[in-house]
């Protein structure tokens, strides 16, 4: 993938306001379902087993250096 | 003496769970790390725009799930589909088995998109409905019924039996997702 600088738009909205928006169409077609709690329990847990262990593999060295570069290139010598 | 911690530091802090995030909401380890390189090149490059002492991870997030589904939206024409998270599965799983761990992201990988990342942030990375919902740009209760759908969804996947929850899923239009 290329590296885009130029999508502003991606960074926007966040810790702004929650944009006014028209509820959507899911949200008041139907009740929400509710799954017994133990089911529920079973897919967090799941869930986060797999997460964790995605956050623990170990972080590729270049996107660390790419952060240190940043700063480096910002440090007045 | 102890040095504030600088906005570089808490973005290396944040790549592991934003790498997690990237890796499970587009079901594919190569794609993952391309998404949080972008996604920290573009955190720095406007980092002014970042509200000190506001939540830096739900803008990071906001940032990376933004730039996934602009690429998402793009790559549909290519067909990315569930077969590159089989194709890409990775890591040997610590606490799941390995077919746990491919069942799991398989069948996350079957839910729409939009239910994926609300489950993703709600029930893995543990984001309140409210960080969640501004995230994603949506409403707070429809980040509530995401998550509930998305459950009994994934459990449908999961066991492959339909979940009673007394609820009858209306024919879904194929709908991208609400991304930005």
């Amino acid at each position: 993938m290329q590296h885009r600088l130029d999508t502003s738009e991606d960074c926007k909205r966040a810790d702004g306001e929650l944009p006014e928006r028209q509820p959507e169409p899911e949200a008041i077609k139907a009740p929400v379902p509710q799954l017994p709690g133990f089911a529920a329990q079973l897919i967090g847990q799941r869930m986060r087993a797999m997460y964790e262990t995605l956050a623990q593999e170990p972080v590729p060295d270049d996107l660390l250096e790419l952060v240190r570069k940043l700063e480096a290139k910002e440090r007045p010598e | 003496m102890t040095q504030p911690k600088s906005f570089g530091d808490a973005l290396i802090e944040a790549i592991p769970n934003l790498r997690a995030f990237a890796h499970s909401l587009s079901g594919d380890g190569q794609l993952s790390n391309d998404l949080v390189q972008e996604t920290l090149l573009k955190a720095w490059t406007h980092k002014e725009s970042f509200v000190p002492d506001s939540n830096l991870k739900a803008w990071l997030f906001t940032i990376l799930r933004n730039t996934y589904f602009t690429y998402y939206r793009k790559s549909q024409r290519e067909e990315l589909d569930e077969d590159t998270a089989a194709m890409n599965a990775s890591v040997p799983p610590a606490q799941l088995t390995h077919l746990e761990f491919e069942d799991m992201q398989r069948a996350l990988m079957r839910l729409s998109a939009d239910h994926r990342e609300a489950l993703l942030l709600i029930t893995a990375e543990g984001f309140s409905y409210e960080d969640a919902a501004r995230v994603c740009g949506c409403a707070v209760g429809t980040m509530k019924s995401r998550v509930n759908r998305a459950r009994s969804k994934l459990l449908e996947e999961m066991t492959g039996q339909p979940v009673d929850d007394g609820h009858r899923e209306p024919e879904e239009a194929p709908k991208s997702s609400s991304g930005p």
